[in-house]
């Protein structure tokens, strides 16, 4: 990150803010669509995270870190727009497949659909970090860094959360109740 | 059983799939607007505007207002049988208003404990009792190495933590006190309303996974 770039929007210039908005937005958005697997609420998100960043940048003490602060913020939007919209619901409750398994090609449009199901179980917490370690590739410690959390409540976050991912696709490879009675 | 290196491997190609550009309007649309949402500062002496001062400097500047002030001193203030001029002493100015006597003050500390990876925060102590039906009051300390992190004093119930987390987090969810942010080191002292028997929970919406202890209310 251009920390001379933070430091000129940190002091209110727009057209610095613009140019650093080019450079994390995409980001942004893509984490935020990662999480909230809804296109209309990631860029909503992404919005409300931009404009938190825009109006916090001069708190922030060290530039360097300016990544990831931003992240933090954004997770912040994620929060915020999962609880303005009744698109997103943590307790999804799934009816069993009953879709039989036609060859390993389609094994893994199944594994799609069933961590798709599986994560949109999860809650916002645990998907950010599932999110910023295994997308972002972010180190456990710098996850703990972004997110203001001890590092055990993220081993534990990911635990539980890959857990349930595992729990989702294994789920998929049972045998349907029509299997399992012929 | 699909092993856990497998699974991690699924996961992370099913995350590649997704956005990864944001669409030229919604940036268009932050940028238009900016001119409405102003930048919130800190106190001019922490936003970095004077540039840090080499030590040798420092000392120099030091001495000479020691300096200063001895001059000024032997020159100008009234000895006993001397004529010079006198200084007339300072009117007391009036104290902020002490709180009543009788409230009970709860002292509570946010404790920082640092790391190689950014350190974590805690409330020190985790729990905290209060009488029913009376008003009382929580001294918040900020230790000074988290001078300039915001930190604040809700008071929440187990459902409405429960139920309203995201909100919480987001300063916009249902509690039964909200309190201020502090900004700097130092003792913020919250008034807190009469509640009911009960136990609650006291958190700081920015630290809201680590800065959460419970209020005892019997």
């Amino acid at each position: 990150m251009d920390t001379e770039l933070v430091r000129r929007a940190q002091h209110g210039d727009e057209q610095a803010f613009a140019s650093l908005a080019v450079v994390v937005g995409d980001r942004l958005h893509a984490v935020a669509h990662r999480i909230l697997r809804d296109i209309e609420l990631a860029e909503d998100a992404t919005q409300r995270a931009l404009l938190s960043i825009w109006q916090d940048l001069p708190r922030l003490r060290d530039p360097a870190r300016f990544d990831a602060w931003s992240y933090r913020l954004l997770v912040r939007a994620c929060y915020a727009e999962a609880r303005r919209t009744q698109h997103w619901n943590p307790s999804l409750r799934l009816l069993p497949t009953d879709e039989p398994e036609t060859g390993e090609g389609l094994g893994s449009v199944f594994d799609r659909d069933q961590l798709e199901r599986g994560f949109r179980r999860l809650s916002i917490d645990h998907r950010a970090v599932v999110v910023l370690h295994h997308y972002l590739d972010l180190p456990l410690e710098s996850v703990a860094e972004t997110l203001g959390v001890p590092l055990g409540t993220v081993r534990s976050r990911l635990h539980y959360a890959m857990r349930g991912l595992r729990a989702a696709l294994e789920a998929d490879a049972r045998p349907t109740a029509r299997e399992a009675t012929r | 059983m699909k092993t856990e290196r497998e699974t991690t491997r699924i996961v992370r190609s099913w995350l590649e799939i997704g956005a990864d550009r944001l669409p030229d309007r919604v940036l268009d649309s932050v940028l238009e607007q900016l001119p409405q949402h102003r930048q919130r500062r800190r106190p001019l002496l922490r936003q970095g505007r004077f540039s840090p001062m080499n030590p040798l400097a420092k000392t120099a500047i030091a001495a000479a207002a020691v300096l200063v002030v001895a001059v000024l001193g032997y020159n100008f203030l009234p000895r006993t049988g001397s004529v010079g001029i006198s200084i007339p002493s300072p009117t007391p100015s009036p104290s902020p208003p002490a709180p009543s006597s009788s409230a009970l003050v709860l002292n509570l500390k946010v404790v920082y404990t640092p790391s190689a990876t950014g350190g974590s925060v805690k409330w020190a102590p985790n729990t905290l009792s209060a009488p029913a039906d009376e008003a009382f009051q929580i001294a918040m300390k900020v230790p000074q190495e988290l001078n300039g992190d915001t930190h604040n004093l809700w008071i929440v119930t187990p459902s409405q933590l429960e139920t309203e987390r995201a909100a919480i987090v987001d300063r916009t969810g249902e509690a039964i006190f909200r309190g201020g942010d502090s900004l700097e080191y130092g003792t913020k002292t919250y008034d807190i309303p009469a509640l009911k028997a009960g136990t609650y929970y006291f958190v700081c919406t920015y630290y809201l996974a680590s800065m959460q202890g419970t209020l005892t209310v019997p």
